[in-house]
């Protein structure tokens, strides 16, 4: 692909925005979707995944009924689906935050187009991971008690348990990234009340967009705002998941008690994410005609990603699997041993085909830019990092310290009932969320095409070579 | 037939109008009627407090359960009148102030809502009363024909009022018969000393002084009469202060007493007999005795020849024996025949034990000879219509009889049947009059220990659902004036001791236990009668194939204890197995039959068979099935029925059985997921010669290793517990006590192979070596109320704390149930509440809980305080006397009731308290000490003592 006859630069390979398109234009192809009625197909979609939710909610109502008994959970294994599901949902998010906040500080031009799409994918993987601890629990309706409040009992939470760092830690990451993510909104819900023909719709877009009017000041601001909300929301990208890894390495579980979970813990949630927004994203621009403003640039920039923070998390695996070794440690080494051997071991196995084995195809340019390819590999990595929770919260409990007492987990249906539920909560969010609100910045778009278009003019003296 | 015409036969099939408006009228009529009965006896509250009762208070009383038909003297704890925990009578020499699982299940079975509550006539409700009338007409018409027609089938008792109240029956009834029959009756070491001495005795085992003991398939420890008491006294001498003891086993299956042995060898059952011969022969060649004729020890030679024998070194156990004359026992196993029995006790003759190990004293229980042969003519009499009226008084005979009987047909050619029981079960449905029977605890009664300790049963509650006791049902027979099941009992004793009644009868009450004079026989042995019945073994061949070996079960003994939830949901000590049997083959044997753990198989004795899964067993001898008795019951449908295979000639082991497998797959249900120790330093040994090396090794083990953190310190009290792994047996006796001290739940089948026990204590058994001859040994595992508590740190709610006192205190009202803290326990003693398992009670099951410990709601984790309720009760009494809590005041659950004393608790900070001691004890190691959790709960290390020579 070359733009303008331009002889490609190496280093930029391919436009982050294709073509010159005006603020009109942007605005047209990127806002003419939510004008337009809703398709036979996206109601069926919708469908399906509002059934899933529905299913989600009436098995978490079943748990709360009758008693977390329902779910498979037992002693040894007193943590399993709800927790593996609440690393894996959470991980997931990370991308969003990575893709919006860090890229953003470091000026990452193609981040643009895909940064409301991942944002918006956090939140929602961030509101599906936060069920799991409170179904979670024996009693849920007393959750709020990890929470520092002044309460007549005058008794605290207990701060030396990582249950409650990870409390602050999620509920802060909950609230900035849906800061983030509405702040960023603003300009966009704006020009939506702009454009919007119905007057309810204008109202209701007027009301969240917060009396903007695009003006210098409120640019201004807003502009202060973002980059202070992305300056706090780097942080946590590396935080959320490291206090999420010491609800592990705190214990001293063998193979739990690991010191290279924080690292490895933040590189698989950067992975997993970066996996699912790719999941996402590939049939999104498809349907929605995003390709000119995601472009095929995006996406491999992101297998690379992906490729490097695979093999961080192949690191973590070596690295645990070798220290259990070094160390001599008969718990330790056993549980290595029962990870590659036992009952679980084509779990494993699975896990380390889907989470090293597969991305390494990413090497090659025509991986990269295979779209079919990169999309199974997507969800290739999904399944390889739900598989490395499984293993390192089951494998780890299943066969502890005395033998008398090591027993297995087998999931129930509820267990695998509220997993696929939390995936069609997610899909109902998600499609509300495509449906009523821009998927791309077209604030950032316009400004983006606007900077190119200033690029070209000044600093583009060899644009006349041939 | 519908309902309305089954109760309502007033009606026709032409009924007009007006009948039925006249009989509805009435009926309705007498429907008021009915409310106007006034409520049986006076409820009033209490205007002034009985003088001994103060509520919240626990009252004491001592009773008397009977196990084997012999009576263990029990204290009863009662709460505002409702008994809620049994321990060990300290004043009964049965008991010793401990209790096995059976005794300390009891409680369960009292409260059991599926008891039977009602008189059934033909399978239809009746009243009392009538059934009464209808005792009485019968008596009147049997007196006219001396009894001709009565029969009374009975449990084996060693009941002294009782005994007397049968003995008058047969007195007034010349004609009548009584047979007894228990499936469990120790009725074949009875009939050992009858070939041996000529007449029948008591055997009276004392460990005590016995340096060697020889088990020929005698699981003495667990599933024997006076198992307590041996308990106590084998555990004590196992301790290496204290002159360790040695004991040989040979056994079939893997029993208790196995477990503990120093040298065990397996064998079929088959082979035991022979092995016993060998035994004799060896040992008259090791004593030099010329007590025996060449000629019979020539006999013994060739009764013994199988190839069994030649894999044991019975030369050297001889040695042993003959090197611990007169401080040695050898036992043999109630499964075993008469013969085995015999030539026992000529070994205990041939090493001067009589007097000193053993004692023979008049028999306790009342029998005439083999109890299938009892029955056998019970049978015959009623094959020749010569039975009108039969009295069943025996444990569900239907059930547990030899199949080949066939009971349950031939009750129904009876005329009239009548049956007590605690539960409806195949013989009530089989017989016309079904008496619901009083438990042991709401009865009156009187049981007599093996050496003669004679203990009042009292009733510790009025009767819950009307059951009668065994003295009231047999009361109508002698037509003696009525009377009350107290009047019956006291009467006995009124008229046995004269005029001492009123000084001796309140002092019995309070202590429980009395003894009355008696002279311990020194019967004459004559070998004449075991020659002869060698001599006939000796030319049976050598029996080859696979051999059915039936046993009692470890936990529901014949069946009898199989309705208890409490003991169902125990792990066997031995294949730790729950709710169920199975079918246990040698791993040898398990190969050779291409079977995995779980397969199910077919088990053919002749033309009956019965299914089972596979659980193969490390140490069980080789082509060998070995099947526990007492499961798959009317009421407890769990396991396989082993009766089913059970034959009047072949009550506990035959050769020649056929397996083949079923196609299909069980789940074993048990709470331990793992047999062997994976060479982990978890339950340690060793053995006498390698204990002062593994001392200094054991000092590594205990010493706390440098932390960070801050440590407790303390002021008062620093409770401890140690646990000597050389005196615990694996009994399990401490897992019920605590379940049922501590309210635990019951969460059947499903939740426990799901891995939800709710046991705060369990008994982890590992076996070690190889799989054919495994050594066992089990642990104890509790709460250890780490000094350095890991599930402490990572509760997010503070619902586990530390106390000032050392225990590691769960607040269970504080708990979310984030189960964190027992990811982080390694010792994994944490239990969830994963249902709602407290509620959901019937209001009979509602007076079971023990009021000072809080019933956990769902959502809760739970784990052993260390009985902290009795801790706090023992501060209370301290403090009200003005006192300081001494050592012994504060006993936990699992403590009192130990029959081997492993389990001692205490403050450690009191330099003379027995814990204390043992905390210093150099055999004290902590479990996983590399984890620096500073436990409070020590172990001791286990101690063998085997024979140098045959190492």
């Amino acid at each position: 692909m070359e733009a303008g006859g331009r002889i490609q630069d190496p280093l930029e390979p391919v436009p982050v925005l294709a073509g010159r398109p005006t603020d009109e234009n942007i605005t047209q192809s990127l806002l003419d979707y939510l004008f337009r009625p809703a398709g036979k197909r996206f109601w069926l979609l919708f469908l399906a995944v509002f059934g899933l939710a529905g299913v989600f909610l009436a098995l978490s109502i079943y748990t709360i009924a009758v008693g977390i008994g329902v779910w498979g959970n037992n002693i040894p294994v007193a943590w399993a689906f709800g927790i593996i599901n609440f690393v894996w949902w959470i991980g997931i998010g990370h991308a969003g935050t990575l893709i919006s906040a860090i890229l953003l500080l470091f000026q990452q031009k193609w981040r643009t187009s895909i940064n409301r799409f991942a944002e918006a994918m956090t939140l929602f993987a961030v509101v599906c991971a936060g069920m799991y601890p409170i179904l979670h629990l024996g009693r849920p309706w007393f959750f709020y008690w990890l929470f520092p409040y002044p309460s007549v009992s005058r008794i605290w939470p207990q701060f030396r348990s990582a249950l409650v760092w990870d409390v602050f830690a999620v509920s802060t990451y909950f609230t900035v990234s849906l800061l983030f993510w509405y702040i960023g909104l603003i300009p966009d819900l704006a020009t939506m009340r702009d454009v919007a023909k119905s007057p309810r719709r204008k109202r209701i877009y007027g009301i969240f967009a917060l009396g903007w009017r695009g003006s210098a000041r409120h640019w201004r601001h807003w502009r202060a705002l973002y980059v202070l909300l992305a300056g706090i929301a780097t942080p946590l990208v590396l935080s959320v998941h490291t206090v999420v890894s010491f609800d592990f390495a705190t214990g001293i579980l063998p193979g739990w008690h690991t010191t290279v979970f924080p690292p490895y813990f933040v590189a698989g949630a950067v992975f997993s994410g970066f996996a699912l927004v790719m999941t996402l994203i590939i049939p999104a621009r498809k349907i929605f005609r995003l390709e000119h403003v995601i472009t095929i640039k995006h996406l491999e920039n992101m297998n690379k990603v992906m490729l490097a923070t695979g093999w961080m998390v192949a690191y973590g695996y070596g690295v645990e699997h070798f220290i259990a070794w070094y160390s001599g440690d008969p718990f330790e080494t056993y549980v290595m041993h029962n990870r590659e051997t036992g009952l679980y071991a084509p779990v494993f196995w699975l896990m380390i085909f889907c989470n090293v084995v597969v991305p390494q195809a990413f090497w090659f340019k025509r991986a990269r830019t295979s779209l079919l390819f990169m999309w199974v590999v997507s969800l290739l990595i999904n399944v390889g990092m739900w598989c490395e929770r499984f293993i390192i919260i089951v494998t780890s409990l299943q066969r502890d310290f005395l033998p008398s007492s090591w027993n297995d987990y087998y999931p129930t249906w509820v267990d695998i009932g509220i997993y696929v539920g939390t995936m069609g909560l997610f899909g109902t969010l998600f499609l509300l969320f495509l449906r009523f609100v821009p998927a791309v910045a077209v604030a950032e778009v316009k400004e983006l095409a606007l900077e190119l278009e200033h690029e070209r003019r000044h600093h583009a003296p060899e644009e006349s070579a041939p | 037939m519908s309902p309305m015409k089954r109760h309502l036969p007033l009606f026709g099939a032409a009924t007009d109008r007006r009948t039925f408006l006249e009989t509805m009228t009435a009926a309705l009529a007498l429907a008021g009627v009915e409310g106007c009965a006034r409520p049986r006896g006076d409820a009033l509250p209490f205007d002034r407090n009985p003088v001994d009762m103060t509520p919240g208070r626990p009252l004491d009383y001592a009773t008397a359960l009977p196990f084997f038909g012999y009576g263990v003297g029990m204290v009863g704890k009662t709460r505002e009148g409702r008994p809620i925990k049994l321990e060990g009578n300290p004043d009964h020499p049965a008991s010793l102030g401990a209790a096995l699982a059976y005794q300390q299940a009891a409680i369960w079975e009292l409260y059991d809502p599926r008891r039977a509550k009602i008189v059934l006539h033909d399978g239809q409700p009746a009243a009392f009363r009538s059934f009464l009338n209808w005792m009485h007409r019968k008596a009147a018409d049997l007196g006219k024909t001396q009894g001709a027609g009565l029969r009374l089938l009975v449990d084996p008792t060693s009941s002294p009022s009782l005994k007397a109240m049968r003995k008058r029956i047969a007195e007034r009834y010349p004609k009548s018969r009584a047979y007894s029959f228990s499936p469990s009756a120790p009725d074949a070491r009875y009939r050992g000393t009858e070939l041996l001495f000529g007449e029948r005795h008591e055997v009276v085992y004392d460990l005590e002084a016995a340096d060697v003991i020889v088990s020929l398939d005698a699981d003495f420890l667990l599933t024997e009469p006076s198992s307590i008491r041996l308990m106590r006294q084998f555990a004590d001498r196992r301790v290496p202060e204290n002159k360790p003891n040695r004991l040989y086993v040979v056994e079939c299956s893997l029993t208790t007493t196995g477990m503990n042995a120093d040298h065990r060898f397996r064998a079929r059952s088959v082979d035991i007999a022979p092995i016993g011969y060998a035994l004799v022969a060896a040992l008259a060649k090791a004593t030099g005795t010329n007590e025996l004729s060449s000629s019979f020890v020539e006999t013994l030679r060739a009764a013994s020849k199988t190839p069994a024998v030649e894999r044991i070194p019975i030369e050297g156990i001889a040695r042993d024996l003959a090197r611990a004359r007169g401080r040695s026992v050898v036992i043999a196993g109630l499964r075993q025949p008469p013969l085995v029995h015999a030539v026992a006790a000529l070994m205990n003759e041939l090493l001067g034990n009589v007097d000193k190990t053993v004692r023979y004293l008049p028999a306790r229980l009342e029998s005439t000879g083999a109890q299938s042969d009892e029955l056998g003519e019970l049978v015959r009499d009623i094959d020749r219509g010569e039975v009108e009226v039969l009295l069943i008084d025996a444990f569900d005979p239907v059930y547990s009889a030899p199949v080949d009987f066939d009971l349950g047909r031939r009750l129904g050619k009876v005329p009239h049947t009548v049956y007590t029981s605690l539960f409806a079960d195949e013989t009530s449905r089989n017989c016309e009059w079904f008496v619901p029977k009083a438990h042991e605890l709401e009865s009156w009664g009187d049981y007599q220990a093996q050496d003669g300790t004679v203990s009042i049963v009292q009733p510790l509650i009025e009767p819950l659902f009307q059951g009668r006791t065994q003295h009231e049902l047999l009361a109508p027979l002698l037509d003696e004036g009525g009377g009350s099941a107290r009047e019956l009992v006291e009467g006995h004793w009124r008229e046995e001791w004269k005029g001492r009644f009123d000084t001796e009868w309140p002092k019995a009450l309070v202590k429980g236990a009395f003894t009355e004079q008696e002279q311990a026989e020194r019967p004459n042995s004559s070998t004449d009668r075991l020659e002869t019945a060698l001599r006939e073994a000796a030319r049976q061949p050598a029996p080859e194939g696979i051999e059915l070996a039936l046993h009692l079960d470890a936990r529901v003994l014949d069946g009898r204890y199989a309705y208890n939830p409490q003991l169902q949901e125990l792990a066997d000590p031995v294949t730790r197995l729950t709710w169920g049997n199975a079918a246990l083959l040698s791993p040898a044997t398990a190969r050779r039959l291409e079977v995995k753990p779980g397969d199910v198989i077919v088990i053919e004795n002749g033309d009956k068979s019965v299914q089972a899964p596979v659980y193969v067993l490390p140490g069980h001898a080789d082509d060998s099935v070995s099947l526990s008795l007492g499961y798959g019951r009317l009421g407890a449908p769990h396991g396989t029925n082993a009766y089913l295979l059970r034959t009047s000639d072949a009550l506990w082991f035959r050769v020649g059985v056929t397996l083949r497998k079923a196609g299909k797959r069980e789940v074993l249900v048990t709470p331990q997921g793992h047999e062997t120790m994976e060479g982990r330093p978890i339950a340690l040994s060793t053995t006498l010669q390698g204990l002062e090396e593994e001392r200094t090794h054991l000092a590594h083990m205990r010493e706390p290793l440098p932390t960070l953190y801050q440590t407790w310190h303390y002021e008062g009290h620093r409770w401890g517990m140690m646990v000597d792994l050389s005196r615990c047996t694996g009994c399990s006796a401490c897992v019920v006590a605590c379940h049922v001290e501590n309210n635990g739940p019951i969460v059947g089948p499903k939740d426990i192979a799901r891995g939800r026990d709710m046991h705060w204590l369990r008994i982890d058994r590992y076996f070690e070596g190889t799989a054919d001859e495994p050594s066992t040994i089990v642990q104890p595992v509790m709460c250890q109320h780490c000094e350095m508590a890991p599930c402490e740190y990572v509760c997010p709610v503070n619902a586990t704390v530390h106390s000032d006192e050392g225990l590691n205190e769960m607040v269970y009202n504080r708990c979310v149930g984030t189960r964190y803290c027992s990811n982080n326990c390694p010792y994994k003693v944490r239990r969830f509440n994963w249902f709602d398992y407290q509620g959901r009670k019937t209001p009979v099951e509602k007076m079971r809980p023990n009021p000072e410990v809080t019933l956990r709601s769902r959502g809760v984790m739970e784990k052993c305080t260390y009985c902290v309720q009795r801790i706090e009760r023992a501060r209370i009494d301290a403090r009200v006397q003005g006192r300081n809590i001494e050592d012994g005041d504060v006993k936990t659950a699992c403590q009192q009731t130990c029959p081997a004393s492993a389990i001692v608790f205490g403050d450690l900070n009191d330099d003379q308290s027995r814990v204390r001691d043992l905390y210093d004890d150099s055999r004290r190691y902590d479990l996983l000490h590399e984890l620096n959790t500073r436990p409070r709960t020590g172990y001791l290390v286990r101690v063998k003592n085997p024979n140098p020579e045959l190492a």
